[in-house]
């Protein structure tokens, strides 16, 4: 096979860059939208964070979600693209994740007057990072591959309690300071806002760039390239064993 | 003639009491460390001199979480006891069987744990640690921590690096029934009543966790 | 199933002998007839990967009861892992592995209560006397009774160290005690990888003769083993392994072969075939 046959038949097929312009081109617009066509809370523009924060999160829950799902059918099946998407999904979710926290504390700040308060909601979402970063902990100490596998596998089905528990948190405690976006806020909730109709329609393009099209295309891209890593790896335990 | 669940249960859970009763070593470390970390906790902050409730209760609950969390590093790691697993996973038992056998050993271990840092803490702190809404407190909270525990130390006997890693492990899965046992306990330690959302949170998590556990537990132990 | 797998003239699965009653395995024993039966073990295109290296690639047989089959090979060809497969402590990357028509390892819960199986680690608990131990898996296999125990430990000469700890016992001792564990409920299916390694020659003759016992029986016994020498005297049939492949299959001539030459002279021929 020629080498431009080669590479023409490892690239990615076109479905995958025009998924990865339309996310690029709908972010784009929506970081405009957030930044220009919004109105501005009274707040002040430190509330425009709040349209990559809440949309952050999902796209992390749904990363999530699928390493659930995908730890749930490599058990059935053990075929290891299977494993294979639950690492992509733990690794675009903690990037998520810490992205939601990071743009939360910059909003803290002028808002409760500090980066971090322990309130219940900030709490739970960084127990859940931490075990999602452990998940990546737990692989690189086991040297068998399929035990390695499995065992992520059943972690990372356990993992999705704290994601769970996160969830089921804020609507149990009555303390909390975060405000919510889907129904009424607690009592003690400080920097809740109206949303006009410009910010709902802000908010939107968000949720589907940041909560469907971004996690989507990173994993797919982050899938390619796992699997190419594993097929270097498989070549080269051949090479040694032959 | 085959054996039954139950009795699958019992010849376990006997097998790992005596087994740690003989041994000692696992049941040194954790009341040795549990009597360390108190002392540690009781120098760093200072509470000869402000004996705040809250915090002897975390100091208590951090003690409990610390002192099983080398417990279960120790149970991961004894060879011997790695080869009696792989020796039980070719016998006729139920995989469920094994896991509660080990589940109810670690909890009976934990509970005598948590007795003793009640007896020991009551006493150096002077705090009230002792009444049914605590205990319940306990039970449920302990319950929740072994099943994460006997679940992670299955993983933990097959991973070639062992320092630190089930620290990393446990602690992110714990620290969700640890809050609740926390503020379960300071609501029981206050003069208001103890609130039910509470007992329903710990009930909860434990419930959930139980089933995920048993469900994943076969996972583990068979390829 | 096991009694029908075994075919007609086989002794009875084996049952759980009480305090009182006498030890049932000496009883009824019959001469087996192999090949009228159906097979114990089917492997069919059986192949194991640890990551991307194959450990077994392609062996397919078919093994029957009432037979010592011994497994030859060199270092990393894939002796233990074919055994461990057979136990249903590892799950085949590809292929299938049945057990008295049990796929294995999705339906291993069927008969383990039928396999018994010694590897290379002692799986016994040092800090416990070796009587605690084997009453321990009696009681696992429902073949609780101190009788069976007693005989266990009286067969391999076990019998006056009952009540020291694994942990006293020298490592020969350890392995005999381990092969005690893996015989004690009478497996229809018995693998031992390397048995006769740690012993003396007086406990050599022992294992070997409970492996014709349990033969004798109906038995099937796996025998993974590094002496060539003296496959001739004990097997009835030889598998032997090169690098992960099933290289020979020798059921008719198996006392008339020279093992240890032919095992010498395929792994030189399967050597230069790769370098070729």
């Amino acid at each position: 096979m020629k080498r431009s046959e080669r590479m023409k038949a490892q690239s990615p097929p076109l479905r995958e860059h025009g998924l990865t312009w339309l996310a690029i081109v709908v972010l784009g617009v929506g970081f405009a939208m957030a930044l220009f066509y919004a109105e501005t809370d009274q707040q002040g523009h430190v509330q425009r964070l709040f349209y990559i924060h809440m949309p952050s999160f999902f796209g992390a829950l749904l990363a999530f979600s699928i390493t659930v799902y995908a730890s749930l059918r490599y058990l059935r099946s053990r075929d290891v693209k299977w494993d294979r998407l639950a690492v992509v999904g733990v690794e675009v979710g903690l990037l998520l994740a810490l992205i939601n926290l990071v743009t939360g504390a910059i909003w803290a700040r002028p808002i409760w007057a500090t980066w971090w308060n322990w309130d219940p909601r900030l709490t739970w979402d960084a127990i859940m990072i931490l075990t999602y970063a452990a998940y990546g902990v737990l692989r690189g100490a086991i040297e068998n591959v399929e035990t390695r596998r499995r065992f992520a596998a059943v972690y990372g089905i356990l993992a999705i309690f704290t994601a769970i528990m996160t969830l089921i948190i804020i609507r149990i405690r009555p303390d909390t300071m975060h405000p919510a976006v889907i129904g009424p806020s607690a009592q003690e909730a400080r920097g809740s806002f109206d949303a006009s109709p410009t910010m709902q329609i802000t908010l939107l393009v968000n949720l589907l760039g940041w909560a469907l099209l971004l996690p989507i295309v990173l994993m797919r891209w982050r899938y390619r390239l796992q699997q190419m890593s594993e097929r270097l790896e498989q070549l080269r335990q051949q090479w040694f064993e032959a | 003639m085959k054996i039954t669940f139950v009795q699958a249960v019992m010849l376990i859970l006997r097998r790992d009491l005596i087994f740690d009763i003989r041994n000692r070593q696992r049941l040194w470390i954790i009341f040795l460390f549990a009597i360390l970390n108190t002392f540690v906790f009781s120098f760093a902050l200072e509470l000869q001199h402000i004996l705040r409730r809250e915090v002897v209760v975390g100091v208590f609950w951090t003690t409990i979480l610390f002192a099983s969390l080398l417990g279960f590093e120790r149970q991961g790691s004894e060879g011997s006891r790695q080869r009696m697993s792989q020796a039980i996973k070719l016998a006729p038992l139920p995989r469920l069987a094994i896991f509660y056998g080990q589940l109810l050993a670690n909890w009976l271990i934990t509970l005598c744990l948590l007795l003793f840092t009640v007896l020991l803490q009551s006493g150096l702190f002077n705090a009230r640690l002792w009444h049914m809404d605590f205990w319940l407190a306990s039970l449920l909270g302990s319950l929740g921590l072994v099943t994460i525990g006997t679940t992670l130390t299955t993983m933990f006997s097959h991973i070639s690096v062992r320092v630190g890693v089930m620290s990393v492990l446990l602690i992110p899965l714990i620290l969700p029934i640890l809050l609740t046992c926390v503020r379960f306990t300071l609501a029981t330690q206050s003069e208001l009543p103890v609130r039910n959302e509470w007992v329903a949170l710990l009930v909860l998590q434990d419930i959930i966790l139980l089933i995920l556990t048993s469900w994943l537990y076969p996972h583990l132990i068979d390829e | 199933m096991i009694r029908q797998i075994l075919g007609k003239g086989r002794r009875a699965p084996l049952s759980v002998a009480s305090e009182n009653d006498g030890l049932q395995e000496d009883v009824g024993r019959t001469q087996p007839s192999a090949t009228d039966a159906l097979p114990l073990i089917r492997l069919q295109q059986l192949t194991k990967r640890f990551g991307w290296i194959p450990a077994l690639q392609d062996v397919s047989c078919e093994l029957h009861g009432g037979q010592i089959v011994a497994i030859l090979g060199a270092n990393g060809s894939g002796k233990s892992t074919l055994l461990k497969l057979c136990a249903g402590l590892l799950r085949p990357s590809e292929g299938n592995i049945q057990v008295a028509g049990w796929q294995l390892p999705k339906e291993a819960a069927q008969v383990r209560a039928h396999i018994g199986y010694a590897g290379h680690e002692i799986f016994l608990d040092e800090s416990f006397t070796i009587q605690e131990n084997l009453s321990f898996f009696a009681h696992c296999y429902g073949s609780a009774g101190k009788l069976r125990v007693d005989h266990s430990l009286g067969r391999l000469g076990l019998a006056k160290f009952a009540e020291l700890a694994v942990r006293q016992l020298s490592r020969g001792r350890q392995q005999l005690v381990d092969i005690a564990r893996a015989t004690l409920h009478g497996p229809e299916l018995l693998l031992l990888d390397e048995p006769l390694n740690h012993l003396d020659v007086v406990a050599e003759d022992v294992v070997v003769q409970m492996m014709k016992d349990a033969r004798d029986s109906g038995s099937l016994i796996l025998w993974v083993t590094h002496e060539s020498s003296r496959v001739a005297a004990i097997a009835d049939r030889v598998l032997l392994l090169h690098a992960g492949r099933l290289v020979v299959d020798e059921a008719g001539q198996v006392a008339e072969t020279d093992w240890p030459a032919t095992l010498k002279a395929t792994l030189c021929q399967e050597m230069m075939n790769r370098s070729a």
